[in-house]
């Protein structure tokens, strides 16, 4: 069979094509009923000549706003549900969660996390993604929303607006991108909490526990939000997709613990992390539908200043760069934070432009904040490195976690002054920055791209981009006012 | 209609009129078309006029959204293609055990060879696909749409389409053979 167009070559091989051919058109009616036309337009000349309900875009922002409350209720109420059955475990002393000290004769606390509450309870430890599923769920499925309303607010007759104007459902999304979202996310959680358990310095395990949550409706965003049929969209898409690979790809060798591959497959995660930024940045730049350039000049700096910034900032790290795999280590961690810097450079970029463009959509903005946030998230960091190693004062951090970079370029002394505590507990809260602005940065690129973002309309072309039209072809749902002029014409 | 409610669309101001003319005028012409399309993918004439009159409204609540009039044919058949396709899910689980039990009575009687019997196991088996696999079957067999078209009208990649006519021709062929057809024609 020629499975390019459903059609065989001929012959009797044909013969269901055929027959199947035959009965369809044996179906078509023999013309259009007089009624249907009558009834239709009088249908619709009498709903234009309705009056438009006032404050209607005020009661929709409402109704979403009590929808996307009511999932968030939802989740919440489960949530503290297992919060409240966790503290219970704890204070009655049953096992898990635990840790007594065998023979002790008292009853132990629970183990604490960062953040004061019972974190470690592996009730919660499931309790959290769940809820947070729940929520995602929530937002894209109808159903789901009305079992929840239901439960919050009693017997409701209607299901709650969609929270966010998507034109698509959860069929979009495809099984790969599924299977792919809940194994990253499970992998890292079960990862950070029965096997790395508070091993890593606090922010680390924050963001640890929150990013691989986040990357899920990264993901789900582009396929419920874009047609597949712009290559814009796929690029953003692999991004996002290579994303969960390289955090699933991180916790197995991190499992596996593979010494003779190191520092192999940190070359390895660095070519996958820059390519994902890459793709990221070349997916949003199609979909602006393309903006100015800017000039030699400005290009020429922002390239030499993100690779000076790179190349310093490893150089301090004082390795033996005799040895060839430290030599390539570095080569590709240099490289790895150029193009990524670059890159999100670029989108800055694009988002700047693009947003300040007459009638552009308000999504650009988010990813110009995006770019900006995660631009910023390391620069406190750098500066505390490059101040710490001008003025040779070695950060003592014998009474903090170590940040890696800190730790690596300044080794422990026993000759602490006050200035060197004071700049560990700066860089202690530089790593913090970096972690909230970085989680920011994924918030806001996550909301840019739920946003639905359009082309940003171009002054000198009068005709609209062509990924635009496919947009409202596939959604039938974008809101433009040209037909306007159309109909005026 | 009556006369009160086009004064009543003229006052509204004359923009709106003319974009409820350029509306009118443009779906007027795909109503047809949308009818027998409809009527094909539904197998019901009925639910095919509720379909475009569906259309239509939602077609004009949405209209604002259309920025090329040089798309409206792509854009009003894909109205038409969803609400199709909601009309089939909804409608999909009673009917497939009776299509199946009267599709077998049809190829174990005595008239089986007949080209009645034939089409009559394609009536039975073709509502058992799902509505996804439907769609693209019948736009291609009824309407002989290229791969390209079918992708662009139903808003979906190539790949997808390609993927969905082949396991729709493979269930299509597995449900009639399961009902005792033969390729060779010998029912």
């Amino acid at each position: 069979m020629n499975l390019q167009d459903g059609r065989k070559a001929g012959g009797s091989g044909g013969l269901m094509e055929t027959e199947l051919s035959n009965w369809l058109r044996g179906l078509e009616p023999g013309g259009t009923p007089i009624s249907l036309r009558f009834q239709a337009f009088a249908d619709l000349r009498e709903e234009a000549a309705r009056p438009r309900p006032r404050f209607a875009r005020p009661m929709a922002a409402l109704s979403s706003a009590a929808s996307l409350g009511t999932v968030v209720a939802g989740a919440g109420l489960m949530l503290l549900a297992l919060v409240f059955v966790a503290g219970l475990g704890h204070t009655t002393g049953v096992a898990g969660g635990v840790a007594s000290v065998p023979g002790a004769g008292q009853p132990a606390n629970p183990p604490m996390d960062d953040f004061g509450g019972p974190g470690m309870s592996p009730l919660f430890m499931i309790g959290l993604p769940l809820a947070t599923l729940i929520a995602a769920a929530g937002v894209l499925w109808p159903r789901l929303r009305l079992a929840l309303s239901r439960l919050a607010f009693g017997r409701n007759p209607t299901t709650p607006a969609a929270p966010l104007p998507l034109p698509r459902n959860l069929r979009s999304i495809s099984r790969l991108a599924w299977v792919l979202g809940a194994v990253a996310v499970a992998f890292a959680l079960w990862f950070e909490f029965w096997i790395d358990h508070g091993a890593e310095p606090g922010p680390y395990r924050f963001n640890d526990l929150i990013a691989p949550i986040m990357l899920v409706p990264l993901w789900a965003s582009v396929a419920v939000r874009y047609p597949m049929t712009d290559r814009s969209v796929r690029l953003i898409l692999a991004s996002t997709i290579m994303s969960i690979t390289i955090d699933l790809l991180m916790v197995s060798i991190t499992l596996l613990n593979q010494a003779a591959l190191y520092p192999y497959w940190l070359d390895l995660i660095a070519v996958l992390n820059a390519a994902c930024v890459v793709l990221l940045a070349a997916g949003v730049a199609g979909r602006s539908g393309g903006v100015r350039r800017p000039g030699l000049a400005i290009a020429a700096v922002a390239v030499g200043a993100s690779f000076a910034m790179s190349a310093t900032f490893f150089f301090w790290f004082g390795l033996d760069w005799r040895d060839p795999s430290n030599l390539s280590y570095a080569i590709s961690q240099i490289g790895e934070a150029w193009f990524i810097k670059v890159a999100w450079l670029a989108m800055a970029w694009v988002g700047w432009n693009a947003a300040r463009r007459p009638g552009a959509h308000w999504g650009w903005w988010l990813i110009c904040a995006a770019a900006v946030l995660t631009l910023l998230a390391g620069l406190p960091g750098y500066l505390l490195q490059v101040y710490s190693n001008l003025a040779a004062i070695p950060i003592d951090l014998s009474f903090v976690d170590t940040p890696v970079w800190a730790q690596a370029s300044a080794p422990v002394t026993a000759q602490t002054s006050d200035q060197a505590r004071l700049l560990s507990w700066a860089s202690w809260g530089a790593t913090w920055w970096s972690v909230v602005l970085g989680l920011l940065a994924m918030a806001s690129r996550t909301a840019a791209l739920l946003s639905g973002l359009r082309p940003a309309p171009d002054a000198d072309r009068t005709d609209p981009p062509a990924v635009a039209d496919e947009d409202e072809a596939a959604a039938g749902a974008e809101r433009q006012p040209s037909v306007v002029e159309i109909a005026a014409s | 209609m009556g006369q009160h409610v086009v004064e009543a669309v003229a006052a509204d101001g004359t923009r709106a009129t003319r974009m409820l003319d350029a509306f009118e005028s443009l779906s007027d012409r795909r109503l047809d078309d949308s009818y027998r399309l409809a009527a094909v993918i539904l197998r019901d004439q009925a639910e095919a006029q509720d379909v475009v009159h569906d259309a239509v409204l939602l077609g004009w609540r949405k209209f604002g959204s259309l920025r090329d009039p040089a798309r409206f044919d792509a854009w009003f058949g894909r109205i038409v293609l969803n609400l199709c396709r909601d009309r089939l899910r909804a409608r999909r689980r009673g009917l497939i055990r009776e299509a199946a039990l009267a599709a077998r009575a049809e190829l174990d009687g005595p008239d089986h060879s007949t080209l009645v019997a034939r089409r009559d196991a394609i009536a039975a088996a073709f509502p058992r696909l799902s509505p996804d696999l439907q769609l693209v079957v019948a736009l291609r067999f009824y309407r002989d749409l290229q791969l390209e078209a079918i992708a662009e009208l139903l808003g979906i990649p190539l790949g997808t389409v390609k993927s969905r006519l082949h396991t729709g021709l493979k269930r299509l062929r597995a449900e009639l053979e399961r009902d005792g057809w033969r390729e060779e024609g010998e029912l």
